[in-house]
C-alpha cells in the first residue's frame, strides 16, 4: 500500500546528472555579449525539472539551491538581468556545486552544506543587487540544516508535486524576519517535504512590495479524487507562483457517516499573490479540467506599480508539475514522475517510461525515446545471436536437402539469411551510442585545465555523431581523458613560447572520431611542441631500455613513452601525474581489442590515433581448421595467408622457426602445438600460413586449411571457466559445437614464451 | 537427450536435503540437487589449451559456454570409454567470482535420495586433509554407501580464477 | 491507521484515500463512542485531501454535539497540508 519512490530514485538521479551535463554545456556554450536566450532556456528548465524531482523525493537540499538557481536563471532569461561573465562562472560552478550535492545524496553520504549555503548566499545577492532591484535581500538562505541529512525518501503523498515553495513562513528560516504571524503565507509542501529557505531573501507578503494577486474560486466535481487529483497538490504547485492562502467551505460536506469517502465536497476560496500570467495559474489545473470548476480573477494592488518580486519562482508554461499527477484510478504518482524531463528532451505528458538503467539516446533533441534496461537489449542481443547460429545450422543442412523441395528450400534459407543480417544489424545498432557521449566531457575539462595552467587553449570537436557500442563507449572515456591531458599539459607550449616560435597563442587541440574500415578512429590532435624523439631516446638510454648504440626508427622511439613510468617532462603537473599514463593508455587500447599510433613532429605537434573495433559483442572471423578443431581468427589481426615452400623456411637460433615475408623474418607458430591436437598437416608446405599480428608483433599461424569467413558472436569463457591465455573468446557454431577465438596478442606470448623454454 | 531437473526444492522433511546419485565405476555419489541444472547425453567437446587435464574441454550449453570435466580424472579412476549412455550433469557452483556452472562426466545417473542428516557419517580419514575436504560424508542407501560430494570445494579449484584456497588445497593433496 | 479506545487519544497514521473506508470507519466509531476526543497526529507523514476531508467531517460533527475537541500534537507534515488546504481552523488547528 505504502508507495515507495526509493525505486525510483535510480532514474531521477541518471536523469538529473544528464540533465547537468546538458546545463554544463549550454553555459558552455553562452555568449556572455549576446547570450543565446534559447541557451537561456534550456538551463532554466534543466534546474527547475532538477528542483522538480528533488523536491519530491525530498531531497530538501538539493531542492531549495536548485529553486534559488532557478530564481537567477528566470531572471536572465526574462531579460530583466544580463549575463555577465561573473554569473556565468558563477552558474559554472552552481553545477559543479549540484553535481557533488546529488553525488552525496545518492551515496547516502553527507552533503557539505557550507559551500552550498556560500554559492547560495552569492547567487541570491546576484538576484538582488540587480538594477532596479525594489526589496532588499536578506540574510544567507543556508536554512536548510547545515551539514548531514542527506535527503531522507518520504512517500509522496498521492500526486506528489515539488513544493519548491515560494516562501517558507515557518520559524525555521531566520531570514524571512518579518513574515506574517498566524495566519499568513502558506507553506506548500507535503508530507516531509520543507521548501527550503531558499526564497527566504525577500518573502513577498511582507508589506513591502504589494504585487496584486489572483483570486481563484475552486469547486471539485464528483470525479475529482478519484481521477487521481488532489487539490492539496493543485495549490501546492499554484504555492510555486507566489503566496497562497486557502480558505476551505465546508458547506457540502455531509455528516461523517453519510460522506462517500472518494468524492470531495469541499470548495475553497484562493488567493494567490503573484505577479505571474494567468497562463500559469491556468496550467496548476490543467490535469484536474473536467473535474473541477474553476475560476480565476485577477486583482491589481492597489496604488502600487506591479513589482517583480525577485524571489518568485514562476514555473514554466509546459505543464511540468502537473505531469507528475497522472490520471489514474489511483493517485500514486505513475513511473513517469520522476522522469522531471530532461531540458533537452522535449516531451509532454507523454510519460510512460520504462524503469531501469540505459538510454539508448537519439541524438537530435526533438527525437522521442524511451529508456531502456542494458539488461533487456543485452537478453535481445543473445537471442538473435542464437538466432543467427540457428538459421546458420539450417542453411548447412539445406545444403544436403535434395528432391523437389530442395531448391525452393534454400532459396527460402537464403532469404532468411539475408533478414538475420539485417536483424542482427540492426540489433546492434540498437547498443550503439554516439562518441559525443564520452567528448561532452571535455570541453569543460578543457576549460578548467588550461585556466589552471594559464594556457590558452581552444578545443575542437568533431565526429561526435560517430557511433560505437556502448560498452567499447564506457571504457574508451579513460584513455581519451589521458590523453587529452597530455596534450594540455604537456604538449601544448605557454602562450609567450609559442609566439616566440611564430605560432599563434592560442593552442588548439583536435578531437575526432571516424568510421575506418570497420572501425572507429579517435584522433587526438594537438599543434603543440610535439614529442622531442632525442629526449625520448637519451632517457630510453639512460634508463637501460634501450643498448646505448641502438639505432632506433621514429615509430620505435615514439613507442617507448608506453614503457611503464616512462615521462620526459621536465617537471611534473598534477594534471597529468608522473609518467603513470601511457602504458596503461595502451592496455586499456588493447584490451578493447584496439591499437594506438602515434605521429608526431617537434615543433608542430603530436597526433594519437586510437582505433577500436566497432563492437566487442561481434568479431569478423576467418575459420580455420586444426586437427579437426575450428578455430577463428580476427579478421583485424590477418595480414595474408600464403603457402610455404619448404626453402622459404629457416631455423634461427633463440627464436624457432622462421619464413621470410615482405623483408621480415617473422616466427612460425604451430598451432596444433599450441592447443594440443593431432594435426592433419605437420610438413609446413601441407597446410597453410595465416600472417597475423597482435601487440605489434607479426607471426605466421600455421593451420590444416581454411574454412570460412563469417561474422561470429562472441561468447565469453570467462563467466563459466576462465580467461586463457591467447583466446579471446568462443562461439557456436552452426553444428552448435564450440569455437574458439584467437587473441592474437596472447597466442604471440604464449608461443614465443615456448620457444624461450 | 538433456532432461531438465527441476531444482526448486519439494517437499523435504527438516533436516534433509535430497541428492542426486550417479555412477562411477563401483562406486555411489551424491550431489545436492539443487545444484543440478540439467543432464544431457556426451556430446564432443571442444578443447582448451593449457586447463588441467580432467578440465575436457568446454561445450555449449544453451547459448553459454561450458566446461566440462571428467570425474573420473578427478578421483584418479581407471579412465573409461565414453559411450552412448556416458552422461554429463550439469551442475552450477558457487564461487566468489558468483554463480559458474560447469559439467561432469560420469557413467550414469541414479536415483534421487533424500538425505537424512542423522545417517551421515563423516568421511574417512585417509591421512590428508585435501584429500577428502570435497567429501561432505557418506551415507547408507539400501545396500550402498553414498559418498556425498560438497560440489565448491570439489570443482573449486579447477577453474582458473575461482577459489584459492582450494587451489591451494589441491596442489597440496 | 487510528489507535487508542474511547478514552484514550486517538492516533493518527498516515492515510490518503486508498484508506479512507477504513478511517472513515474509525472516525465514526468514535463519535458514536461518545465523550471528548483527544487527537495525536504526530505519527502522520502521509495525507491527502479526501483524508483531511474525513477529518474535518469528524470535527466539525464532534463540535456539533459540543463536544471538546483537543490535539495533543500535530506533526509538520499534517500542519501543513491542513494549511494548504484552509483547513486549519476546521480542523481545529490554528494557532496550535
Amino acid at each position: 500500500m505504502d508507495l515507495d519512490l526509493a525505486q525510483f530514485h535510480d532514474t531521477f538521479f541518471e536523469e538529473s546528472f544528464e540533465a547537468l551535463d546538458s546545463m554544463e554545456a549550454a553555459l558552455l556554450k553562452l555568449d556572455v555579449g549576446a547570450p543565446n536566450p534559447e541557451g537561456v532556456n534550456t538551463v532554466f528548465r534543466v534546474a527547475h525539472s532538477i528542483k522538480g524531482g528533488a523536491g519530491m523525493f525530498g531531497f530538501k537540499d538539493v531542492a531549495s539551491f536548485t529553486h534559488t538557481l532557478e530564481t537567477l536563471l528566470d531572471e536572465l532569461r526574462s531579460g530583466r538581468m544580463q549575463v555577465t561573465t561573473h554569473i556565468s562562472d558563477q552558474l559554472l560552478i552552481s553545477v559543479d556545486v549540484l553535481r557533488s550535492m546529488m553525488s552525496s545524496v545518492q551515496r547516502k553520504e553527507p552533503v557539505d552544506m557550507q559551500k552550498v549555503a556560500d554559492l547560495q548566499f552569492d547567487l541570491e545577492q546576484i538576484v538582488a543587487n540587480k538594477p532596479g532591484a525594489g526589496a532588499p535581500s536578506g540574510a544567507p538562505a543556508g536554512s536548510s540544516s547545515a551539514a548531514v541529512a542527506p535527503g531522507a525518501v518520504v512517500d509522496a503523498n498521492s500526486a506528489g508535486v515539488a513544493p519548491g515553495a515560494a516562501v517558507e513562513a515557518s520559524s525555521t528560516s531566520a531570514a524571512s524576519g518579518g513574515a506574517p504571524a498566524g495566519g499568513g503565507p502558506l507553506v506548500a509542501g507535503l508530507g516531509d517535504f520543507a521548501g527550503g529557505g531558499a526564497a527566504a531573501a525577500s518573502a513577498p507578503g511582507k508589506g513591502a512590495v504589494s504585487v496584486g494577486h489572483w483570486a481563484i474560486e475552486f469547486r471539485a466535481l464528483p470525479e475529482l479524487l478519484l481521477r487521481g487529483n488532489d487539490p492539496l497538490a493543485i495549490f501546492c504547485s499554484l504555492a510555486e507562483l507566489g503566496t497562497v492562502q486557502a480558505a476551505a467551505n465546508l458547506d457540502a460536506v455531509p455528516r461523517l457517516r453519510q460522506i462517500d469517502a472518494e468524492r470531495c465536497y469541499l470548495t475553497w476560496t484562493l488567493r494567490l499573490e503573484s505577479s505571474c500570467s494567468r497562463e500559469q495559474v491556468d496550467a496548476a489545473f490543467e490535469w484536474a479540467a473536467g473535474d473541477c470548476e474553476v475560476s480565476v480573477e485577477r486583482v491589481e494592488a492597489s496604488g502600487a506599480p506591479p513589482v517583480s518580486v525577485a524571489t518568485s519562482p514562476v514555473t514554466t508554461p509546459t505543464p511540468e508539475p502537473a505531469a507528475v499527477a497522472a490520471p489514474m484510478p489511483t493517485p500514486a504518482p505513475a513511473a513517469a514522475a520522476p522522469t522531471a524531463a530532461p531540458a533537452a528532451l522535449a516531451h509532454g505528458p507523454e510519460a510512460p517510461k520504462a524503469a531501469g538503467g540505459e538510454a539508448p539516446k537519439g541524438g537530435g533533441s526533438e527525437h522521442s525515446s524511451i529508456r531502456v534496461s542494458i539488461e533487456k537489449i543485452d537478453e535481445l542481443i543473445n537471442t538473435v545471436g542464437e538466432l543467427v547460429i540457428t538459421q546458420a545450422m539450417l542453411s548447412e543442412l539445406g545444403r544436403k536437402l535434395e528432391g523437389p523441395v530442395a531448391e525452393p528450400f534454400r532459396s527460402g534459407l537464403n532469404q532468411l539469411e539475408r533478414n538475420m543480417r539485417e536483424l542482427q544489424e540492426s540489433v546492434m545498432r540498437v547498443r550503439m551510442l554516439p562518441i559525443s557521449f564520452t567528448f561532452s566531457r571535455f570541453p569543460r575539462m578543457v576549460r578548467d585545465l588550461a585556466q589552471r595552467l594559464g594556457k590558452q587553449i581552444e578545443l575542437k570537436m568533431t565526429g561526435e555523431h560517430t557511433e560505437l557500442d556502448k560498452t567499447v563507449l564506457e571504457k574508451i572515456g579513460d584513455p581519451l581523458v589521458h590523453l587529452v591531458r597530455n596534450s594540455v599539459d604537456h604538449g601544448i607550449e605557454p602562450a609567450e613560447k609559442r609566439i616566440a616560435a611564430g605560432k599563434s597563442a592560442v593552442g588548439v587541440v583536435h578531437l575526432d572520431a571516424c568510421h575506418r574500415g570497420g572501425n572507429i578512429a579517435v584522433e587526438i590532435r594537438d599543434d603543440g611542441g610535439g614529442l622531442d624523439k632525442s629526449r625520448i631516446l637519451a632517457k630510453a638510454k639512460s634508463r637501460g631500455l634501450v643498448g646505448a648504440n641502438d639505432v632506433l626508427s621514429d615509430e620505435q622511439i615514439h613507442e617507448l613513452i608506453f614503457l611503464p613510468g616512462f615521462s620526459t617532462a621536465e617537471k611534473t603537473t598534477d594534471v597529468s601525474g608522473r609518467g603513470v599514463g601511457m602504458d596503461v593508455v595502451r592496455r586499456n587500447v588493447k584490451e578493447l581489442g584496439g591499437k594506438i599510433e602515434i605521429h608526431s613532429e617537434l615543433g608542430k605537434g603530436s597526433r594519437f590515433i586510437i582505433t577500436l573495433p566497432l563492437t566487442l559483442a561481434i568479431v569478423d572471423g576467418q575459420s580455420v581448421s586444426v586437427g579437426g578443431e575450428t578455430y577463428i581468427v580476427p579478421l583485424t589481426s590477418i595480414i595474408e595467408s600464403l603457402q610455404l615452400q619448404s626453402q622459404m623456411v629457416n631455423k634461427l637460433s633463440g627464436r624457432g622457426e622462421v619464413f621470410s615475408f615482405r623483408g621480415d623474418y617473422l616466427p612460425i607458430v604451430r598451432l596444433y602445438e599450441v592447443f594440443g591436437v593431432t594435426p592433419k598437416a605437420r610438413a609446413l608446405h601441407e597446410g597453410l600460413i595465416v600472417v597475423a599480428e597482435g601487440d605489434g608483433r607479426r607471426v605466421g599461424l600455421f593451420v590444416d586449411e581454411l574454412l570460412g569467413q563469417q561474422q561470429v558472436v562472441i561468447k565469453s569463457m570467462e563467466a563459466n571457466y576462465g580467461p586463457i591465455d591467447g583466446v579471446a573468446g568462443a562461439t557456436i557454431l552452426g553444428d552448435g559445437s564450440v569455437a574458439l577465438i584467437l587473441d592474437l596478442a596472447g597466442l604471440i606470448r604464449v608461443a614465443s614464451r615456448r620457444v624461450a623454454a | 537427450m538433456t532432461t531438465n531437473v527441476s531444482t526448486t526444492q519439494d517437499v523435504a522433511v527438516p533436516g534433509s536435503q535430497q541428492v542426486l546419485t550417479f555412477v562411477l565405476g563401483s562406486e555411489t555419489y551424491g550431489v545436492d540437487i539443487l545444484r543440478v541444472q540439467e543432464i544431457r547425453g556426451w556430446s564432443t567437446v571442444t578443447k582448451i589449451p593449457h586447463a588441467p587435464p580432467q578440465v575436457l574441454g568446454v561445450l555449449n550449453l544453451r547459448g553459454s559456454i561450458v566446461p566440462i570435466v571428467d570425474m573420473r580424472m578427478q578421483f584418479n579412476l581407471e579412465r573409461a570409454e565414453y559411450t552412448a549412455i556416458t552422461v554429463i550433469i550439469v551442475l552450477s557452483v558457487q564461487s566468489r567470482a558468483g554463480r559458474r556452472d560447469f559439467g561432469v562426466v560420469v557413467d550414469g545417473v541414479s536415483d534421487v535420495v533424500t538425505v537424512n542428516e542423522a545417517q551421515v557419517k563423516p568421511a574417512p580419514d585417509l591421512g590428508s586433509r585435501a584429500a577428502t575436504e570435497h567429501i561432505r560424508g557418506l551415507m547408507p542407501v539400501a545396500d550402498r554407501m553414498v559418498v556425498l560430494l560438497d560440489i565448491d570445494r570439489l570443482i573449486g579449484g579447477q577453474l582458473p580464477g575461482m577459489n584459492e584456497e582450494s587451489a591451494h588445497a589441491a596442489v597440496a593433496a | 491507521m487510528t489507535g487508542g479506545s474511547a478514552t484514550s487519544p486517538l492516533r493518527l497514521g498516515s492515510a490518503t484515500i486508498r484508506d479512507v473506508t477504513a478511517f472513515q470507519a474509525e472516525l465514526t466509531e468514535r463519535l458514536d463512542a461518545g465523550g471528548p476526543v483527544q487527537i495525536d497526529g504526530s505519527g502522520v507523514e502521509r495525507v491527502d485531501t479526501a483524508t483531511l476531508q474525513l477529518l474535518a467531517a469528524f470535527v466539525r460533527d464532534l463540535r456539533a454535539e459540543a463536544r471538546a475537541v483537543e490535539w495533543i500534537e500535530c506533526s509538520p507534515a499534517l500542519r501543513r497540508a491542513a494549511g494548504s488546504l484552509g483547513l486549519e481552523s476546521a480542523l481545529s488547528l490554528s494557532g496550535q
